[in-house]
């Protein structure tokens, strides 16, 4: 079943054109993960599927145009903690629970729930304030789920968040998609969007540059590996065009003592070792040396030709 | 250089904040343009412009009434009653009240200060420059009663002046009078009363004895003679009268007789008819026959008896007929000496009539000082004439003294001093702290709601709550009346809070810094429900206010900054702090659409003023106005 289907859509603040064109589709299950840097669009999407704008031109159908109450199925995690730092943790679900529409009677066994199910039962009392960073985040999606939706947007869910909280994350989230929920994150976090993502869509300046599952993306933006040495006091100039001509690598880079030498994946092994061996024999001093595989990072960097921390 | 770091870093900070900087910036200009353009006019001279009621309840007319219509320190309007001065007072078309009266020049007029006591100082400074005002005319009127009264006592020493010449006059006329009187009294003195009695005495005695006595003594003599002569004549008819009626008398005799032997027989007769008779009518009437024909018998036989007297009468007549004749001639020589004798009378009475002569002079002296007396007596009715028109002019010119002066005990000793009495009329009966009360509510809930609507929906807002709260299934309008609902019980807390420490007086235990009461126990008849209403409206007013500075403001200090831009001129303008009445005419027009001063004129109308809300419908209703725009607004807002 899709679930949201963007169709042509397109934004304008006045001249300016914040999305242009775009169109995907989100089926039932799906975590579809919205990648891009400032202002390419990612909020403009979000905000029109979330209804709280308005396309300029193009349709967005949630749910196939069968449900009537889309706020009831929908709904928002947002990167910042949202609920009432003064009330409990409790209290905060209570009261949202009821603004969602729950009854008096099924507040109480889903707020219940959400406690458990996401480790905050004994927090429940605790002031929200007073929680650390991670159950803050706890407490943002317990709220956002306290309605049961079928979609949710999860804006950057785990900014800030140590590994072990990351991975919690992860698993709640993917528990929540094996319970069938759509999901929509919009992350910065590449490793993020690859492990969790089903799909993905890259957009910058309001375009959508790229659709599709992570490998796919890597496997046709990703690029090649990247060899890379670690020598102290660099490499001399005429022994980087000795291994370009070697190689017929005109990319082979060396910046201050790290050396990148670009190559196809079938002779990696073969390539990394008879390198190693000239360089080692040229008396250079290699104190480590990685194979850089190409992930989304690359598809980003090679799509957009930025990277993702230039984004931020 | 540390020091400065962080005095840089805070300019730098509040660089930042471009709004509440420019806030800031323009807080100074805002402020004191709004209080300069409001409040520059304040000064005395423009209270001629201000407004004052006054009714004339004087019962007579009064220059004062005229001089304070007329007066140019304040803008007069007359009414024809208190009520409706205090109607317009009330809703301040006039800005105080001067209420005069009084019965009479000469007592204290009452002239009653009436003012809007419902704001703390306005209308009582009003009140203080009418009163002022007042004051000073009363004094003017003050000056010129005293003006008056020296008037009159000045042309009192004139008048008592020439009454002093009157008086001296009067004893000269007094004096000369006494002269003239002393004279006649000497006069009199030398009149001899004595010796003129005496004589009058003795000659009225002899005039009238001989007078008397010749008139009657000649009357006597001549009646005499004639009698004496008819005597004469008289007699010698008599003298055959007597022959005559001898002869008749011997018949008359005869027939005596003979009358008597008939009535003999007569009752011989009757005598027999009553011894045959019986008793009764006719034999009695037969006796009294008897007795009356025995009586007549009797009176015949009396009657022969006189007749045989006057045969020897006559007999005796015809003896003394030459004893008549010798008297006749007696009584000629009597005549004739009764002649002389009066003769003798008629000298004495000559001698009588000398001593009249001497009378008669004496008479003269007399008559001379009786006209003496009477030209004095005239003379002391023309000067009593005089002293009388004097006196009178005296006792006219006495009694304008008594009247002016009985006028002068009729004033009250206060009111030369004094003519108006000055008495301040509150139109409400409420202390200043019930005054307070109205204030402090709607500055509390001014403070209170915007402040504290504009904050929370800020902190919904910057904490993503209220885009959470925008994408949840609960419309709009639930969320918007649920927040009004909340933020409206805080209000009410707050302004029960307030009426419960005006209007209770609760004994405390003991004694905490003094106080021993809980609450100042403000007397108040305002209908709680009404004002329940007119709280709820104002704080839903403010609320609304915060809602609407909370849709345009992006953060918290914002908010807050535009709450104060709005609640600080409303402060000031709204008649809480400063009296609307200093302000501009401009000002006031926008004083009265500021939603502080309609709140408070609300407020102030139903706990001090006594009114209902129905007839403050015009503040209900542009509050209520208010809301619904400003709701309407927030409503529709797009949210980003």
């Amino acid at each position: 079943m899709s679930i949201v289907s963007v169709k042509g859509v397109s934004k304008s603040y006045g001249a300016k054109k914040v999305l242009d064109n775009v169109s995907f589709n989100i089926e039932q299950g799906e975590i579809f993960g919205l990648l891009g840097s400032n202002g390419a669009g990612k909020s403009t999407v979000t905000s029109i599927i979330l209804g709280l704008e308005k396309q300029s031109s193009g349709e967005v159908v949630l749910f196939e145009g069968k449900e009537n109450n889309l706020k009831k199925k929908v709904s928002l995690v947002p990167q910042e903690a949202a609920f009432y730092k003064d009330f409990s943790v409790e209290m905060n679900l209570s009261f949202f629970a009821s603004v969602c529409g729950l009854k008096h009677n099924q507040i109480k066994a889903r707020v219940d729930f959400l406690l458990k199910w996401l480790d905050l039962t004994e927090f429940k009392d605790v002031k929200a304030d007073f929680l650390s960073g991670g159950y803050q985040r706890l407490l943002n999606i317990a709220i956002s789920l306290v309605h049961e939706p079928e979609l949710i947007f999860l804006d950057e869910p785990t900014v800030g968040l140590d590994p072990k909280m990351r991975q919690m994350f992860w698993t709640k989230i993917k528990d929540l998609k094996e319970a069938g929920k759509t999901i929509i994150i919009t992350t910065h976090y590449m490793d993020e969007a690859e492990k969790l993502c089903t799909r993905l869509a890259l957009l910058k300046k309001g375009k959508l540059l790229a659709i599709g599952k992570p490998r796919e993306l890597i496997n046709k933006y990703g690029g090649i590996k990247v060899m890379i040495f670690s020598i102290s006091g660099g490499v001399k100039e005429q022994d980087i065009q000795k291994i370009k001509s070697v190689l017929n690598q005109s990319t082979v880079l060396s910046k201050g003592d790290l050396l990148f030498i670009p190559f196809e994946q079938e002779h990696s092994l073969e390539k990394v070792l008879a390198i190693t061996e000239w360089l080692l024999k040229k008396g250079y001093n290699i104190s480590s040396s990685i194979t850089k595989e190409p992930n989304l990072e690359d598809v980003f960097l090679n799509i957009t030709g930025e990277t993702m921390k230039q984004v931020e | 250089m540390k020091l400065l770091d962080i005095v840089w870093k805070e300019i730098s900070l509040i660089k930042a904040q471009k709004i509440a900087l420019a806030l800031i910036f323009i807080y100074p200009f805002l402020v004191v343009g709004l209080l300069g353009s409001a409040f520059t006019g304040i000064d005395v001279s423009k209270a001629a412009q201000a407004k004052v009621g006054f009714v004339n309840n004087l019962d007579f007319n009064s220059e004062i009434i005229n001089n304070f219509s007329q007066s140019k320190d304040l803008s007069i309007f007359e009414y024809d009653d208190v009520n409706s001065l205090r109607l317009d007072l009330a809703n301040k078309k006039v800005i105080a009240g001067v209420v005069l009266s009084g019965a009479s020049q000469y007592r204290q007029l009452r002239a009653d200060f009436l003012y809007d006591n419902s704001n703390l100082l306005s209308s009582r400074f009003f009140m203080e420059i009418a009163k002022a005002v007042m004051q000073k005319m009363t004094i003017q009127l003050a000056q010129k009663q005293l003006g008056e009264v020296w008037t009159t006592i000045t042309s009192f020493g004139t008048n008592l002046k020439s009454e002093i010449n009157n008086v001296e006059d009067f004893k000269r006329q007094l004096a000369s009078a006494e002269a003239s009187l002393n004279k006649l009294d000497n006069d009199l003195k030398q009149f001899d009363f004595t010796e003129i009695e005496s004589i009058l005495s003795s000659q009225k005695t002899a005039v009238s004895g001989y007078n008397s006595k010749i008139d009657s003594f000649k009357q006597s003599i001549a009646k005499f003679k004639t009698s004496f002569n008819s005597a004469r004549s008289q007699y010698n008819s008599f003298r055959s009268k007597v022959n005559e009626y001898e002869s008749r008398l011997n018949i008359l005799l005869a027939g005596v007789d003979s009358s008597v032997s008939s009535l003999d027989q007569v009752r011989e007769l009757l005598l027999s008819t009553q011894q045959a008779l019986p008793e009764g009518q006719q034999k009695q009437a037969i006796t009294d026959s008897l007795a009356k024909l025995d009586a007549l018998r009797a009176e015949l036989v009396s009657e022969k008896q006189f007749l045989d007297e006057l045969v020897i009468l006559f007999a005796e007549i015809k003896n003394d007929q030459s004893e008549i004749n010798r008297a006749f001639t007696d009584a000629d020589s009597v005549f004739a000496q009764l002649d002389s004798e009066t003769q003798n009378l008629e000298s004495a009475v000559s001698s009588s009539n000398s001593a009249v002569n001497t009378m008669d002079s004496k008479l003269q002296v007399f008559k001379e000082s009786i006209d003496e007396i009477k030209n004095l007596i005239s003379e002391a009715r023309t000067s009593k004439v005089e002293i009388e028109s004097k006196l009178n002019a005296s006792s006219a010119l006495l009694s304008t003294f008594s009247t002016q002066i009985v006028e002068f005990s009729n004033i009250d000793s206060s009111v030369l001093a004094q003519p108006v009495g000055f008495y301040e009329v509150k139109l409400f009966s409420v202390d200043p702290f019930g005054i307070l009360v109205s204030n402090a509510l709607v500055v509390v809930l001014v403070l209170t709601c915007m402040l504290l609507t504009s904050i929370i929906v800020i902190l919904e807002r910057t904490e993503n709550v209220a885009l959470r709260l925008e994408l949840s299934p609960t419309n709009k309008a639930m969320l918007l009346v649920g927040k009004i609902i909340g933020q409206l019980v805080i209000a009410l807390i707050e302004a029960g809070i307030i009426f419960i420490v005006a209007f209770a007086k609760i004994p405390l235990p003991f004694p905490i810094l003094g106080i021993t009461n809980l609450g100042f126990g403000l007397a108040s008849s305002v209908n709680l429900f009404e004002l329940f209403l007119a709280v709820v409206l104002v704080s839903l007013t403010f609320i609304c206010l915060g809602l609407i500075i909370a849709s345009f403001a992006k953060n918290q200090s914002t908010a807050i900054l535009t709450s104060l831009l709005l609640i600080v001129p409303m402060l000031f303008l709204s008649g809480v702090v400063l009296p609307i009445e200093f302000m501009e005419p401009y000002m006031q027009l926008i004083s009265g659409l500021l939603p502080m001063t309609i709140a408070n004129n609300l407020l102030i109308g139903l706990i001090i003023k006594g009114l209902s809300l129905p007839q403050l419908w015009f503040e209900s209703a542009l509050l209520a106005g208010y809301c619904l725009v400003i709701l309407l607004i927030v409503f529709f807002k797009k949210e980003h």
